[in-house]
């Protein structure tokens, strides 16, 4: 014990700047593992923040966008054909007689579905579905295009998926069967 | 300092949050709203319009081309290993007295741009039968095939 005691005598300096050292070195060991955890809560709440700008700026105007395609979904909807209403729907086609130069000998709605809008196909629908139904419709050139083309702008959503249009009995008069596929409500 | 900067911090984010669950909901109401409009635009996912077919044909048609059959039809394809696509064809059958208007028809659909849409590879190909020997008809038929193209167009704007 007087040894130690001598040395401090002897070397002052040295022995206080070695505890010290020691003091400090236990010290940062200690607060290292505080220091760590800090820096990590400060990086999440960096990101957090960075992450809630992202969306504040990304949400400029949403709620107009918003309000604005929910008014275009309520238009669609409105206008989808109901596949159980048959006699509704087909009676649709036939009304066509009575706007234009034409003959609708027969319509009838398909129990297969368009290949292209099932599971599967290339053009898929999730939250609708497409009734298809062949049309029979006679008429003159220009009937016919007219009825194509009313189809095409009429406001349930519809469109001609196939057609054949040949040269019907009496001259100058057409014979076409279409396939017309109209957005339905799922099933 | 970093504990003094973390409370700050973590006042914001608390400050903001509301905000912020309010704008992932508005986001989310857009999305499945939107899939609506996608599925529309699915549905309606054709190179041609009938109506505006027909009328092309019509437009590109010399007069000394009969038509007595024009027909319009589509179908799935599922290539091994590849997501499944549409192809479309049309199939016109006729009679015609010169053989050289029937190219001169053929050339026509293959230089229209309607017939050339963005995304598909045109065939066009006609298949001639015996001519009647009275009245000098030749009956033709000509296939217009719509295939997606594998590799783009080359060109496009310049």
């Amino acid at each position: 014990m007087n040894q130690v005691m001598d040395k401090l005598k002897q070397y002052p300096i040295v022995v206080v700047s070695v505890v010290v050292i020691l003091v400090c070195a236990v010290s940062a060991f200690l607060r290292g593992s505080v220091v760590e955890e800090l820096t990590r809560s400060e990086d999440d709440l960096t990101k957090r923040i960075l992450t809630i700008n992202t969306n504040s700026k990304n949400s400029k105007d949403l709620e107009q966008d918003v309000e604005a395609v929910v008014a275009s979904v309520a238009v669609i909807e409105e206008r989808l054909f109901d596949r159980e209403e048959r006699s509704i729907n087909t009676d649709f086609f036939y009304s066509f007689e009575d706007r234009l130069d034409v003959l609708i000998s027969d319509v009838s709605q398909l129990t297969t579905e368009d290949a292209s809008l099932i599971k599967g196909g290339p053009n898929e629908l999730k939250l609708y579905s497409g009734v298809s139904y062949n049309v029979k419709v006679s008429g003159s050139f220009q009937a016919i295009l007219k009825f194509l083309y009313e189809i095409h702008r009429m406001e349930a959503l519809m469109r001609v998926a196939t057609f054949d249009v040949v040269e019907g009995e009496s001259e100058g008069l057409l014979s076409a069967n279409l396939r017309v596929v109209v957005l339905a409500q799922k099933e | 300092v970093l504990r003094s900067s973390i409370s700050v911090m973590e006042e914001r984010v608390l400050d903001s949050e509301a905000a912020d669950r309010q704008s992932l909901k508005e986001s989310e109401r857009f999305r499945k709203s939107a899939q609506s409009v996608v599925e529309l635009q699915r549905f309606f996912r054709v190179p041609f319009v009938a109506h505006e077919l027909l009328a092309e044909l019509a437009g590109l048609k010399p007069q000394d081309l009969i038509f007595t059959k024009v027909s319009f039809s589509d179908s799935v394809d599922k290539p091994k290993g590849k997501g499944a696509h549409m192809s479309y064809a049309i199939r016109i059958v006729g009679d015609v007295q010169e053989l050289p208007v029937l190219a001169q028809f053929k050339e026509a659909v293959e230089a229209s741009s309607f017939f050339n849409p963005e995304g598909f590879a045109l065939d066009v190909d006609e298949s001639i039968q015996r001519r009647d020997a009275q009245t000098g008809v030749t009956p033709f038929r000509v296939s217009i095939s719509l295939s997606p193209e594998t590799t783009p167009k080359k060109g496009g704007k310049k």
